[in-house]
């Protein structure tokens, strides 16, 4: 727009030096003040187009303003395609213990939305000087990053979520929800530590992903006391086998303080046939990832690395429903990140440039259910929101 | 998207208050019109038409943009119903087809295209030998891609204005030499046709920000000064211009969240100009003495000031500005232009000294981080432009045009917008005027 600027410069300046014309012209041709126009000559009639022309200056100047803040902003993008991606970014507060954090993203396909609303255990704390709620001061949010400790060391987090909404949606009217209600603190094992490390967490009594406003995941919580290392149990709804009702059945019940392999994990299955019948599939930049095979083996170092950030999780359940969310990471420019590039990227971050490198990335996440026929949600966002909250734990820290 | 009408329908209450006053205006020129063509049985059409034909190209930061034609095209049938009263009908089409590269930092396919359409009518109505009466009244329609996807009529920066405007001249002497004073109110309606808010509608939460953000309703009043001294023109003007954007909600800038009031822009720009003729100049070897040269020196100093009550909130940061809009721009424009004789043909050179502070704007790291000292954004720029002109036949002018712009400025965080660049562009073209 400065570009276009300086053209609306130089048409002034052109604009001048018409004007100098005229008016070298009309002191020749005329005598008299040079204010009056209202003869009939081309060239003072050309001096009253001009004037015209010049007068346009305020709505350009307030045109090129408008355009110029949007800009600057970040609210319009451009694709690697050289097509237009808007993105609109919101922190709300829409109760004294919410904090609601939307994206809205428009691309050729529409718009899409990502909405995620916290509500916290208690009131935002205010700012002392203006005392509105001041999100500033909620800290880590996120149990993954609590930290963990002996048993009789750790420190219950201020602030936590009882009950979360996130979900994204398409102009359509098609929506993945995941709601997480009544949600309490509780001591776990931290099992990514091989000693006998706890840390806090949330469990929730009720947890659900619907799509298109049918549940096809529930999650219950029954049993357990808050503060506590007693978890309970988790009970997992999945659709029925062969439903078409949109039916869920009581598929399996799991033990929460023990570790993914355990065997004692499995309290109970409850439907076998539906168990049976759920799959899950996931592809990396297109090829499937397996367990069980050695699909990496085949693969070039060059291969591994010209991959795609590109993932695709999708799972199948017994009522032949499916729901696949793929997820990937771009640049500003729409470029997908491969695995070599996202390595050099790491290389070359240092404690002064990870915050611009890092949020310089944009996440695409992309979901298809069998309720959404052909029409997907593309949801776009840029990460940086989660960055600062990294960076402001790091400057407390400090 | 919505369709076009040369009166454009408005969207919201302010610019139906400026709409309605100009489609009230409409009707008064077509009666006026009406019943003038009744009055005046003998009416001189005396036609203008200046047309420009170019080809060129853009750079920017060393990026090239794509070659391409440029046109405008200005048809002013002029009717001339008396001494008294004369009507200038202006129609104009400009279409600027070089592909920009704007200062987003991309790579690759960025660019703009831009494509005016105008029709406007100025009514002169001199009064007597002090007084004459100006009335003007257009529309306005810019179309403009900027991205590969974006097709004439649905960009999302596509604008109409609709503006309505009177002014008042009179004209003495002072020391003996002739002055005009001309005051005026200009009208105008600002619409975005293509630009609604993403968040508009789609939560009750969110229809408190607002649906056509973009779209302005504003007032200029201006007061202009014109003397011409012998073989030196002085010029002066001073204007005020308020825009009340009538969908645009204030952002609260400690935590994002919207209030009642409605955002609004003020400006005033003054500018202060002088013109000198010089005495015409033999050219150097010119043995038969019929080879001169005459100058023009000018000289134009411009201030702008912007304040906006509009504030931002970065929800990248969790950080927000008050009056994040509020800027001062001031510029120094010296230039000359050589008029060669007998050949007429010209050399203009123009130079422009720009700074632009803004008001109360933070200074960005490269990280994005916000300056805790205080520090407030300027930009710099300085842009040089130069055109040459010459008769190939009768009232064909052939000319070459160019021009280099150079910005500087201290804010570095530049990842959707570009503070510090160098661009420049060139232009051949041909231009007729009857």
């Amino acid at each position: 727009m400065k570009i276009i600027r300086t053209g609306l410069k130089l048409s002034l300046c052109l604009a001048l030096c018409v004007k100098l014309a005229s008016f070298a012209a009309a002191s020749e041709e005329i005598s008299g003040p040079l204010g009056t126009l209202i003869g009939n000559t081309k060239n003072e009639l050309r001096q009253e187009v001009n004037e015209s022309k010049n007068r346009e200056q305020m709505e350009t100047i307030g045109v090129q303003d408008i355009k110029l803040g949007e800009y600057q902003d970040g609210k319009t993008l451009t694709d690697i395609h050289g097509n237009r991606v808007r993105l609109e970014q919101y922190v709300l507060i829409p109760k004294p213990n919410q904090i609601e954090i939307l994206t809205y993203s428009k691309r050729d396909t529409g718009v899409d939305t990502l909405k995620a609303v916290y509500t916290l255990n208690k009131d935002i704390p205010k700012n002392i000087e203006t005392n509105v709620p001041d999100v500033r001061q909620v800290g880590e949010l996120d149990p993954k990053k609590w930290e963990s400790g002996a048993l009789a060391d750790i420190q219950a987090p201020e602030y936590y979520s009882t009950n979360i909404e996130s979900s994204v949606k398409n102009d359509k009217g098609d929506s993945v929800v995941f709601l997480a209600v009544d949600g309490s603190l509780y001591q776990v094992n931290d099992f990514s530590s091989n000693l006998d490390l706890y840390k806090y967490d949330v469990l929730y009594k009720d947890s659900y992903i619907n799509v298109n406003d049918i549940t096809k995941v529930r999650l219950s919580q029954v049993g357990g006391t808050p503060g506590t290392t007693t978890l309970g149990t988790l009970e997992w709804y999945l659709p029925k086998y062969l439903s078409t009702t949109n039916e869920l059945s009581k598929t399996v019940t799991v033990d929460p303080s023990k570790k993914d392999g355990d065997p004692a994990k499995l309290i109970a299955l409850n439907d076998l046939q539906t168990w049976a019948h759920t799959s899950s599939e996931s592809y990396w930049d297109g090829t499937k990832i397996d367990n069980n095979s050695d699909w990496w083996k085949n693969m070039t170092v060059g291969q591994l690395l010209d991959k795609k950030l590109d993932w695709t999780n999708k799972i199948t359940f017994a009522d032949g429903t499916y729901l696949q969310q793929r997820e990937a990471w771009l640049k500003d420019s729409g470029e997908e990140l491969t695995v070599g590039s996202y390595f050099s990227l790491l290389r070359n971050l240092s404690p002064d440039n990870w915050v611009k490198n890092i949020s310089e990335l944009n996440h695409e996440g992309i979901w298809t259910a069998t309720e959404f026929g052909d029409r997907t949600i593309d949801v776009l966002w840029s990460p940086s929101i989660f960055v600062k909250i990294a960076t402001q734990d790091v400057s407390k820290n400090k | 998207m919505r369709s076009y009408s040369p009166f454009v329908v408005a969207k919201n209450s302010a610019t139906n208050k400026y709409q309605g006053e100009i489609k009230m205006f409409k009707k008064t020129v077509l009666l006026s019109l009406f019943f003038t063509a009744n009055c005046f049985a003998e009416v001189k059409v005396l036609p203008l038409f200046n047309g420009f034909f170019g080809y060129g190209n853009a750079f920017y930061k060393e990026q090239s943009g794509t070659p391409s034609i440029n046109y405008n095209i200005d048809y002013v049938p002029a009717l001339i119903f008396s001494d008294k009263l004369t009507l200038l009908p202006r129609l104009s089409s400009t279409y600027n087809g070089t592909m920009i590269p704007l200062e987003i930092e991309e790579e690759g396919n960025i660019y703009t295209q831009l494509w005016d359409n105008l029709i406007f009518t100025k009514a002169i109505h001199r009064i007597n030998s002090d007084w004459t009466l100006r009335g003007e009244l257009g529309v306005k329609k810019e179309m403009a891609r900027e991205t590969a996807d974006e097709t004439w009529g649905t960009g999302l920066y596509d604008y109409s204005t609709s503006h309505l405007e009177a002014s008042l001249e009179r004209r003495f002497a002072a020391a003996g030499q002739p002055i005009t004073l001309t005051f005026g109110d200009r009208v105008f309606a600002t619409t975005f046709p293509n630009y609604q808010s993403l968040a508009a509608g789609t939560t009750q939460y969110l229809q408190l920000a607002g649906k056509n953000v973009l779209d302005t309703g504003s007032n200029e009043i201006f007061i202009k000064a014109e003397w011409l001294l012998n073989q030196t023109f002085l010029r002066c003007q001073f204007g005020a211009t308020q825009s009340n954007y009538s969908d645009q909600k204030i952002i609260s800038a400690i935590d994002g969240h919207y209030l009642p009031d409605l955002r609004k822009d003020a400006y005033t720009n003054l500018s202060i100009g002088a013109s000198q003729l010089l005495p015409s100049y033999n050219l150097p070897s010119n043995e038969t003495g019929d080879k001169k040269f005459k100058a023009f020196l000018g000289i134009n100093y411009e201030s702008i000031t912007k304040t906006s009550n509009q504030c931002l909130f970065d929800a990248d940061k969790i950080f927000g500005e008050e009056n994040y809009y509020s800027y001062r721009q001031n510029t120094i424009s010296p230039s000359i232009t050589l008029r060669f004789l007998p050949s007429n043909s010209d050399l203009s050179l123009s130079y422009d000294i720009v700074q632009k502070k803004y008001t109360n704007r933070l200074v960005q790291d490269v990280n994005g981080n916000y300056d805790t000292s205080g520090e407030l954004i300027y930009q710099n720029s300085t842009v040089l432009n130069f055109k040459y002109a010459f008769p190939v036949a009768k009232s064909i002018l052939a000319s070459v045009s160019g021009g280099f712009r150079a910005a500087k400025s201290n804010m570095l965080y530049e990842k959707y917008f570009q503070y510090n660049f160098t661009a420049y562009n060139y232009m051949i073209g041909i231009a007729y005027e009857y």
